[in-house]
Formats: C-alpha cells, sequence, structure tokens
C-alpha cells in the first residue's frame, strides 16, 4: 500500500463514519458513485462497525449492581465525611471567634447570626445543603493543617462574593486583600482544641490574639463549593463585608 | 437529579447510579473484557464522579462526562494491567453463559450494516451475524489496546472523533489513524470468515 493509498483510506475510513467536511464528502461521494471498489471498502467499515455494535455485552448482575452501589456509597460517604473533617477545622477555628471579645455588638446582624447558630442550635445547625454546621466526626481539632486545595476553595470563595478580582487596580484594595489572606491563614493555623462538638457549641474558648476584634468572620456556603467558606474580613472595610455583607446567604432561615 | 445529589442528596445520587450504571457497566467491559475490571470501573468512574459533581452543569451533560471518567478508568487500568498481571478475560465464561456463539466462516453477503440489528432478519442471517460477532470478539482482542479503544467507542458507543480524542486525550487526526488501521487490522484478523471483502 502506498502513501497515497493508505491517505486515501484513512480518508475513506473517516467518510465512512461521516466525520469529513462537507466539501470532501461530496469529493468522496462522487467517486465512489463510479468506483465500486472503493464502495466495498467504505461498506466494509460499516459492516464491521455494524457488527461492533451487536457485541453482546453481559448484563450486569443484580447482586453485583446492589454490591456495587453499597461499595460506591460507602466511599463517597467517606469522601464526605472527609470534606466535612477538613472542613470541621476551619468550623473550629471560627468557633474560637465566638468570643467575648467579638461581641455581637461589634460586629452586627450577620455576626450575630453566626454566634445565634455556633451557640445554642450547637449540633443541630445546618447549611444549605443540609449538611451539619457541626460535623459529628470531629471530636477534637488539635493544629489545623490546611492543604492547597482547601485553601484554593476558601480563596475562589471569598474572591466570588468580594469581587477581589475585579478591584485590583487600588492599592487600598490590595491591603485589604492581603489583610484578609493573612486573616484566612492565621485564623486556619491557629491551634485549637476542642474536646467536642457540643462542648465547642456550648464552651466559648479564647480567642486568638492575632484575630482580634478588627475582624469579623463569615461562614459561606457557595454554589460550586463543596465545603462552606470561612471568611475572616477586616470590619473596617466596608468594601469587603461590615455592613455591605449583609447580601451574603451565608446561614439558611 | 444531578444538582441534587451534587448538592449532597444521596438518593439522587442512586437514581443516577441506577440510570447509568449499565451504560458505564458496558463501555468499561468492551474496552476491558472482563467483568470484575468493568465492575470495578464503574464504582470508580461513579465515586470519581461524585467527588466532581459539583463541577458538572445540568444533567444532559452526565453520562457523556460520566462515560469520559470511565473510558479515562478503563484505560488507565488496562496500562496498568499490560505492565503487570495479564487480564483474565471473559471468553470462558461468556462461553458459558451462551454469550458467544460458535464460530465458523461467513459469507459477505450478510453484512449489510443497514440489515444488522433489523426486525426482518432471518434467522439464517441471524445465525451468520452471531458467528461474526464471536470472530470479532476474538479479533478484538488481538488488536493493540489503543486501536481497540478507538474501534469500540466509536462503534460501539457511537462517539464522535472529537469525543474519542478528548475522552483519550490525543488528536482527531490519531483517533482517524488508529480507526483506520484498527479496521485495517480487523478485516485481516475476519478475512477467513469474511470472505473476499
Amino acid at each position: 500500500m502506498n502513501e497515497d493509498t493508505l491517505g486515501e483510506k484513512v480518508v475513506l475510513s473517516a467518510f465512512a463514519d461521516g466525520e469529513l467536511d462537507a466539501a470532501q464528502a461530496r469529493d468522496l461521494a462522487g467517486r465512489l458513485a463510479t468506483d465500486p471498489a472503493l464502495r466495498r471498502v467504505v461498506t466494509s467499515y460499516k459492516a464491521l462497525d455494524a457488527a461492533a455494535l451487536r457485541l453482546p455485552v453481559p448484563e450486569l448482575p443484580q447482586a453485583a449492581a446492589a454490591k456495587a452501589w453499597r461499595n460506591v456509597a460507602r466511599r463517597t460517604c467517606e469522601v464526605s465525611l472527609a470534606d466535612q473533617r477538613a472542613f470541621g477545622r476551619i468550623e473550629a477555628a471560627a468557633a474560637a471567634l465566638a468570643t467575648p471579645a467579638v461581641s455581637n455588638e461589634a460586629f452586627g446582624e450577620a455576626w450575630k447570626e453566626i454566634a445565634n447558630r455556633l451557640q445554642p442550635e450547637g449540633t443541630d445547625s445546618q447549611f444549605p445543603n443540609g449538611r451539619k454546621l457541626f460535623p459529628v466526626s470531629v471530636p477534637s481539632v488539635q493544629a489545623p493543617e490546611p492543604d492547597a486545595s482547601q485553601w484554593e476553595e476558601v480563596w475562589r470563595g471569598i474572591r466570588a462574593q468580594t469581587g477581589l478580582s475585579r478591584r485590583r487596580s487600588l492599592p487600598w484594595r490590595w491591603l485589604a486583600a492581603a489583610s484578609l489572606a493573612a486573616a484566612v491563614l492565621l485564623g486556619l493555623l491557629v491551634h485549637v482544641s476542642l474536646p467536642g462538638p457540643e462542648q465547642a457549641a456550648l464552651g466559648v474558648p479564647e480567642a486568638p490574639e492575632v484575630l482580634d476584634d478588627r475582624y469579623q468572620a463569615h461562614i459561606q456556603y457557595t454554589e460550586g463549593l463543596r465545603s462552606p467558606v470561612v471568611c475572616f474580613l477586616l470590619k473596617d472595610d466596608t468594601g469587603l463585608g461590615g455592613e455591605k455583607g449583609q447580601n451574603w446567604r451565608w446561614l439558611p432561615e | 437529579m444531578v444538582e441534587k445529589a451534587a448538592a449532597g442528596g444521596t438518593e439522587a445520587f442512586e437514581a443516577l447510579f441506577v440510570k447509568y450504571r449499565q451504560r458505564v457497566f458496558a463501555v468499561a467491559w468492551r474496552l476491558l473484557h472482563n467483568e470484575d475490571t468493568a465492575l470495578d470501573i464503574v464504582q470508580d468512574a461513579f465515586v470519581r464522579a461524585y467527588e466532581q459533581l459539583n463541577t458538572l452543569r445540568g444533567e444532559t451533560q452526565f453520562y457523556p462526562w460520566l462515560r469520559r471518567i470511565a473510558v479515562n478508568l478503563a484505560i488507565d487500568r488496562l496500562r496498568h494491567l499490560r505492565r503487570g498481571v495479564e487480564l483474565e478475560l471473559d471468553e470462558e465464561r461468556m462461553d458459558q453463559r451462551g454469550l458467544t456463539p460458535i464460530s465458523g466462516r461467513l459469507e459477505i453477503g450478510c453484512l449489510s450494516p443497514l440489515a444488522a440489528g433489523s426486525a426482518e432478519e432471518s434467522p439464517v442471517q441471524k445465525a451468520e451475524f452471531a458467528e461474526l460477532s464471536a470472530a470479532l470478539s476474538e479479533a478484538l482482542l488481538k488488536l493493540s489496546d489503543s486501536h481497540r479503544a478507538v474501534f469500540m467507542l466509536h462503534a460501539a458507543e457511537g462517539m464522535s472523533y472529537k469525543e474519542i480524542a478528548e475522552a483519550l486525550d490525543c488528536n482527531i487526526g490519531t483517533v482517524m489513524s488508529r480507526l483506520f488501521y484498527a479496521r485495517k487490522r480487523l478485516q485481516e484478523l475476519l478475512a477467513p470468515h469474511l470472505g473476499e471483502m
């Protein structure tokens, strides 16, 4: 088979599949009309496809399907729990902010909402997707270690909600963003030790020094992100939170 | 349903599993020819889909997306198996379950693609087609993994060149070329059954 013939047959193969553009297809169709050998080649390709289409495929047995689902359910449950555990560390950091030093009055209605949810309702609190605010699988939190993907999610959520990326031209926005990033980082890295969800809800740990009353924490469940996002925002920066942040849907009614 | 599943709805995700499990199994089986491994692929594909559900928009895209995941997993599995333990093919099991009829010579006259699967097919044509299927099953196993994958994804799954290129992470020219060589090889291997095709 020389190169011309080879190329022609490759094109014929594509023609049989209807993958040529209109001009090429027209040209080949004209040649096929007068060339029985070419027609046989195309027919043979289609015949092979037809035979392949009819190759028997075993049915997935019911028992195997049921077992497969059990495995999938178990593994996806593990995925969910892993998400919850990872987020549990962030929640714990946020819960640590619910101290007298970060008073309800100081942080307005939005903060009241969070504090109300965190404290009296404890483990019954839920996010809009029905996931519990305090996963039952977080008995204690020691030295949170957020990984890169967790960071990316947190940042995506923060940027989506605050429009940081659209405001880069203003130097003070940069400063605010840097402060915000530092606050988030410190909030996640802060050493928090909670004996259990119930106690975390009832007992109030001391606020980390770095997250003082200049900051407020926002918990945000963002569509497209599996874990809710905790935003630690500079209270004085009205462009990033505070009163203007009230339109955020952060906790369900 | 996809949105509900993405929001953590186990029932919605189970419904997706029930709806698409056989199709995913078929894709995997066509590439791997092994039920146990295909079943593993079904599980892995759904778990991976669950992990990435929030990147998907709308249910119409769900199956093509899921199939792409399954194809990638199956190809990875093939590569892994080729490096290590050989895959135990299901030929014996298929024979026991009557899935592959005995092979034999097939006349070219029955090979009209238009007649394939037709309700008006005569018993003789059905038998002939069954024989071709058996021969084709054997021939497919003699193709390289990449050639068999392209051929089966196109012929049996109805995927376009573009879809195959995306699933296998190669360009359309490569798909075209692999498909041609797969067909050429199949014609050679099936020559005793196909007469003078």
